[in-house]
């Protein structure tokens, strides 16, 4: 129950919060774009089916998701615990009948809660939009996939929420875990590729074999690269990407069913999935042996 | 002493380790505190104060020994040691931008009352406190010294049958300080309910407590009551004679009865457990001086600890 209380406490200041309205209207702003993209692309017939309208393009949602998803969970993340050992409210919480761990789950679901607000809103506003312009309505098996991907969107920004946490508990200062969750974020979702690029260019320029491989491994050290990988595979029946390859080629000989779809899925989604469990876990054990006072 | 031990500790310690270094932060601490007393505990800063309220609430572990809190185990049983003890940390804040009873209704909640009971309680707590008027006005908006009674309201919703209060006045104005100590002495007198009040000042304890712990270097090195301290401590003698010189000083230190003689600008000032006043007499005129003033005077609790106990009070 105490858990309910606290995250009903944390969904409400997040969503009242000035920084989290203003990447909500980004994120909105960004899906009716995408909206827009795909309805240009459905003019010259680039859209065949409900899915293409979600992977299309470099305004699809995936790439919006990818990119700008995991700055929405550090925003949910980044001062969770630190805020309050600053402010001293902390030690006003920690004076109730509750174990500690129930303030961090009441957090993370407090976080998850606005997670699905956020990501509920700019998937709602980006389907519908276009399918109100273009007509094309999903099948069954397609809202199957929509639903799944969302699953894996939110695990994917609850992972960065989780990583936030963890450097608001470690650095007890809101400024530095700030500092350090963007740093990592920036590293991994901009820096990385660039690293990938530039090593590849060491290589000469004949082996391309060579210059692959080095991109790939790189790369595959990403979060968003995974999560780049299992969208695709998990909302389209037109792509078969190997989980461990950064290209995405479509499946052109037919269409893959939702559960070839997801045999593609579950590596790259385990990967997220670890990080997720890697960052509450390390958060739970550093939280518990904290020492507030 | 007197009813049933509301905190008692055996051998309780605290270690931390800070750059290799071993800081015995609260070190064997036997302490009894019985339930409806008003108890102090004080010390300089640094001497552990915080670190034993920490403990007492399970709210950080011990390195060895044990403790019980209203007969709950300070290890195994805190979350039931924070049901019935409320805490007021030295440093802390409430949700600025809620009002005064968004924040409370929010604590009520953690605390299990029972929804029926939360504004019922809210209502009381606050009234008690002397915030009813504010009860929807938000928290950033409260002066310090209204904090500071939110936050005994915040501790008075769970019915508590002790209170923490860790140095409660620092900060406050002399206005919001006498409120406050009053405010103390009134839950305890009428719904009897323990004090435990950490404080580095020595007046401020004496004004409200009526027993003391003296808490140096993580060590209880005095318990008592404000009576027992003053009669270990005995009278004080003021003397004002022609020539103080260091002949009389001598003489006098040297009686039997006398603890303690300091001199104060022209006047001596003679801790002792008897009245000398006849024996100081005889040495100054056998000296070859006169005798000015001697008169008895009640000696301060802040001199108690200064003599006994080698500290000054704040």
């Amino acid at each position: 129950m105490s858990t309910i209380i606290i995250a009903l406490k944390e969904f409400s200041d997040h969503v009242t919060s000035r920084r989290f309205l203003i990447l909500f209207t980004l994120l909105s702003v960004l899906s009716v774009l995408s909206a827009f993209s795909s309805i240009s692309r459905a003019f010259i017939g680039e859209v065949k089916m409900f899915s293409d309208i979600l992977t299309l393009g470099r305004l699809s949602i995936i790439y919006l998701i990818g990119e700008l998803g995991p700055l929405i969970g550090i925003a949910l993340g980044f001062d969770s615990i630190s805020k309050e050992i600053e402010s001293g409210s902390m030690l006003l919480l920690l004076s109730c009948p509750i174990y500690r761990d129930t303030i961090l789950n009441g957090k993370i679901l407090g976080g998850l809660l606005t997670i699905i607000l956020a990501l509920g809103t700019s998937t709602i506003l980006l389907t519908g939009f276009t399918l109100a312009q273009i007509g094309i309505a999903p099948t069954s098996e397609e809202i199957i996939r929509l639903i799944l991907y969302f699953l894996a969107s939110i695990i994917y920004i609850l992972s960065y929420m989780a990583l936030s946490m963890l450097t608001s508990i470690i650095s007890k200062r809101t400024s530095i875990s700030l500092l350090t969750s963007i740093s990592i974020w920036i590293f991994f979702t901009f820096i990385m590729p660039m690293i990938a690029s530039s090593l590849a260019t060491i290589l000469p320029e004949e082996d391309i074999e060579g210059k692959i491989r080095i991109m790939t491994i790189t790369l595959l050290l990403t979060p968003v690269q995974h999560y780049y990988t299992l969208s695709r595979n998990i909302i389209s029946p037109k792509f078969s990407i190997d989980p461990f390859s950064i290209f995405p080629r479509r499946s052109i000989v037919k269409p893959l069913t939702l559960i070839e779809s997801l045999n593609l899925t579950w590596p790259n989604l385990a990967i997220i999935t670890s990080l997720l469990v890697i960052f509450v876990a390390a958060s739970y054990i550093k939280f518990l042996k904290e020492e507030i006072r | 002493m007197n009813g049933k031990a509301i905190i008692e500790t055996k051998n309780l310690t605290k270690i931390y380790h800070v750059d290799g270094r071993e800081i015995r932060a609260v070190d064997n601490l036997n302490l009894t505190v019985y339930e409806g007393e008003l108890f102090g505990y004080l010390g300089p800063n640094g001497s552990g104060k915080t670190t034993t309220i920490l403990m007492l609430l399970g709210l950080i572990q011990p390195t060895s020994g044990e403790g019980k809190v209203a007969g709950y185990d300070i290890i195994r049983e805190s979350k039931m040691i924070r049901r019935v003890a409320g805490y007021i940390p030295e440093r802390y804040s409430f949700y600025e931008d809620l009002s005064a009873y968004e924040n409370l209704e929010y604590f009520a909640k953690l605390n299990n009352i029972p929804k029926n009971e939360v504004e019922e309680r809210i209502k009381w707590a606050l009234e008690i406190v002397e915030l009813s008027k504010w009860i929807n006005a938000p928290v950033k908006t409260f002066s310090r010294g209204m904090k500071q009674r939110l936050a005994l309201a915040n501790v008075l919703i769970r019915k508590p049958k002790i209170i923490f209060l860790d140095e409660p006045t620092a900060g406050l104005d002399p206005h919001a300080t006498a409120k406050f100590r009053s405010l103390i002495k009134k839950l305890n007198n009428e719904f009897n309910i323990t004090i435990f009040l950490s404080s580095h000042m020595l007046h401020e304890v004496r004004q409200i407590c009526n027993k003391i712990g003296f808490l140096k270097d993580g060590r209880l090195i005095a318990i008592d009551t404000i009576d027992g301290f003053m009669n270990k401590m005995g009278i004080k003698v003021i003397l004002e004679a022609t020539n103080i010189n260091h002949k009389i000083i001598k003489s006098i230190e040297s009686l039997n009865d006398v603890n303690k003689v300091l001199k104060v600008n022209d006047k001596l000032v003679i801790y002792a457990r008897n009245d000398v006043r006849l024996d100081i007499s005889k040495i100054v005129t056998g000296l070859g001086e006169y005798v000015l003033t001697l008169k008895i005077e009640p000696p301060t609790l802040e001199e108690v600890f200064f003599i006994v106990y080698g500290e000054k009070g704040g």
